[in-house]
Formats: C-alpha cells, structure tokens, sequence
C-alpha cells in the first residue's frame, strides 16, 4: 500500500526538534555556556537594538548557529558575541531596507539616566550604538570590541570618538 | 558638564536590569541534511532484543536518562523521559548502535541514538516529534534518519505483519533488516539509505518509502 501523500512521510521524518550532540560531555559543557550567557546576551542585543522582543529571536538563532558548529568553535563566548551583533546588524539591515516601521521600543525603565540614554542612542548610527553598549555596558576592551564588530581597533577608536559628542549634546538636552 | 561616561554606564544597566528574559530550553536547530560521498563500509543489521533494557537492571543508563530529560523538555511533545526504552541494535564496524524511543500517550515521540563501544558510550542524536508529525496506521511504515557527521541511520516502526524492512542504498545494494522490538527496526549506514520496503513473511511488499 502506498502512502496517499508519501512526501507527507519524509516530512513527518523531520523531527519538530533535533539535537546533533557527538558526546554528553560536549553537550554538557554547551549547555553550561548557554545558561551563563543567553540573559547577557539578550541584554546586549537589546541595548543595541532596541528591542527585547527581537533581541531574544536574535540571540536564540546565534546559539543554533553556535550548536551547529561547537566542535569547530574554540572560544565559544567571543564567536556568540559577534553571532549575535551580526543577527543585530542584519535585522536592522532588513528594517531600513524594507522600509518597515520600526518596533515600538520595549526596552522600559523609571531611572531618569535610563530614559535619558535610551533615548539618546536614537542619534547613534547602528554600528556606533553596538561600540557604545560593548564599551559601556560589557566593558569591553576596544580589542574585543573590534572583534565583535569584525573590525580594526583603530575602527572602533573612531567610532567611539565620533559617538560621545554626538550623546553629549543628546543627553544633554 | 554631564559625564557621558558615567551617565551612559548607569543609564545602559538601568535599561539592562528591566530585562529579564526567561532562557528557554535549548535551542532547535533545524535538521541537517546533507549527501556525503558514497563510502562502502561493513553493515550489519540488527539482532534481535530481549524485554529488558540494556543494563539488565531495568534502569535507563544516566546519558540516556539525561538525552530524554533534556528532549522532552523542548516542546509539548506529551512525552515522560522515563517511559524511555531500547527498541533496537544495530552494529557498524565493532561499534553497536542503540535506538532508544519514548512515546507519549497523545502520540509525540522522542528518539535518541546512541552509540556502544567497549563499555564507553557516545550520545549520537536526539529528536522529537509532535503527535502530527509522528501519527502512523498499523499498515504504514514511520521512519526517521540521521545524516551528518559519521554514519547515516535509519529507524522507525515497521506496519503490522512485516517480517523485515529492506533498505535500499544509495549504491543500488539492498539491506535486510529484521524487525526487532514493537515492531521497531534500526540500521546504521556508510551509504545513504534511498529506499524503504515494508515485507512480510511471503516477500509481498507492505509498504514502501522512498527516503
């Protein structure tokens, strides 16, 4: 008898969910990554973005990235971070593109410093708004900013610079 | 003068302290599927189980405790980890396979493949399916598979009143595998599998897959 649907059959041999794991230490010391940096993470993304909402899609499908590709990977936190400013890049990328309303900013807070910094990011370019958040809020060395950004130091230096008078005149308003 | 510094730094993690997401269970990475070049390898089909788990204790060893642990919780599969149990064997070149199924009383499923050599074991893959997904009449094949790194399996559970499901290859060889455990049957494969047949004692065809 043969199925009335037999690409039905391969479908349903695709499972909802996979996981490839090559040995339960290695999935062990995975998991351990993803439980001490999704939250850091989607604060991260969040602050550049704008968006808590997006930023959580962002994060999860850099770690299914990361997943994919554990074994090959020697630092797994610094190959995440820049995973996940590249998701960050390319949704803001595709929002300018399509010319799509951007979301209503999620990110809320009563601090008046809060308030005052979210919504002096709004003068930043992307690429400006991600060095702030790795230098101020990860504290990040401008060496490893440069590698989260896939970019020279001296790149980073620049944007930096260009970014404080811009917030300056912005925060103090 | 406002110290942008200080006020950026205060103002970033006043903004990051009202964001608390809820990390959720481990990513779903999609499943890959990829043709590997044809190999010619040593494949043996499955050997026949007793009812008893495979440490004879009637406990599930603890990496397979913890695979179904971790899969049943990615989604509402309706699947308990304890209801976990080896369903089939296969061997590959000294090393034997274990096809390990847990199926939840709405029909979801979870499956995990491990491998057994020299009382060391090394935790394959894991899946889940929800109740649409895994859905099968008595008089129909189910089957999944895994590719990627390593030997491509095949398993899945056989229609009433097959005898064997034989796997045709992508080499054009053909592989004869004995039904084992509720109706359950597993290969391990060097070569991708393109076909499955469903056969009962007479040779009639009960089923056909391609894959």
């Amino acid at each position: 008898m043969r199925h009335a649907d037999p690409v039905a059959w391969n479908r349903s041999a695709s499972p909802s969910a996979l996981l490839d794991v090559q040995d339960v230490t290695h999935a062990a010391t995975f998991e351990a990554v993803y439980a001490r940096e999704y939250v850091r993470s989607v604060r991260t993304a969040a602050l550049v973005i704008g968006s808590q909402q997006v930023a959580e899609e962002v994060v999860q499908e850099a770690f299914v990235q990361l997943l994919r590709r554990w074994e090959a990977i020697e630092r797994p936190e610094g190959w995440l971070r820049t995973a996940v400013l590249n998701g960050c890049r390319s949704w803001q990328r595709r929002h300018i593109l399509e010319r799509q309303r951007r979301p209503r900013p999620d990110l809320v807070t009563d601090d008046p410093d809060g308030l005052a910094v979210r919504e002096a990011l709004r003068v930043l370019s992307p690429r400006q708004r991600a060095a702030v958040v790795l230098r101020y809020f990860d504290d990040l060395s401008e060496a490893d900013i440069a590698e989260a950004l896939g970019c020279r130091p001296g790149t980073v230096k620049s944007l930096l610079a260009r970014s404080m008078p811009k917030l300056e005149e912005a925060l103090g308003d | 003068m406002i110290d942008v510094e200080t006020t950026l730094r205060r103002g970033l993690h006043a903004l990051a302290d009202e964001i608390d997401p809820v990390t959720p269970p481990l990513p779903r990475p999609a499943r890959r599927r990829w043709r590997r070049p044809l190999v010619v390898g040593v494949f043996v089909g499955g050997t026949l189980l007793g009812g008893a788990a495979a440490t004879g204790t009637g406990l599930l060893p603890e990496p397979v405790q913890s695979m179904f642990d971790r899969s049943t919780a990615w989604g509402p599969y309706g699947v308990d980890p304890d209801d976990a149990r080896l369903v089939a064997t296969a061997s590959l070149d000294g090393t034997t396979w274990e096809y390990w199924v847990a199926d939840g009383p709405t029909g979801g499923r979870c499956e995990h493949v491990r491998q057994v050599r020299a009382e060391v074991s090394r935790e394959s893959s894991a899946a889940c399916f929800m109740p649409s997904e895994h859905g099968q009449p008595p008089d129909q094949l189910w089957a999944s598979g895994g590719t990627g790194r390593g030997p491509d399996t095949i398993g899945g559970r056989a229609p009433v009143g097959a005898v064997a499901v034989l796997v045709t290859l992508g080499d054009g060889r053909q592989d004869r595998l004995p039904i084992q455990r509720d109706r359950h049957f597993f290969g391990v494969y060097e070569a991708t599998v393109t076909a499955l047949d469903a056969v009962d004692g007479a040779g009639a065809v009960l089923d056909h897959q391609d894959w």
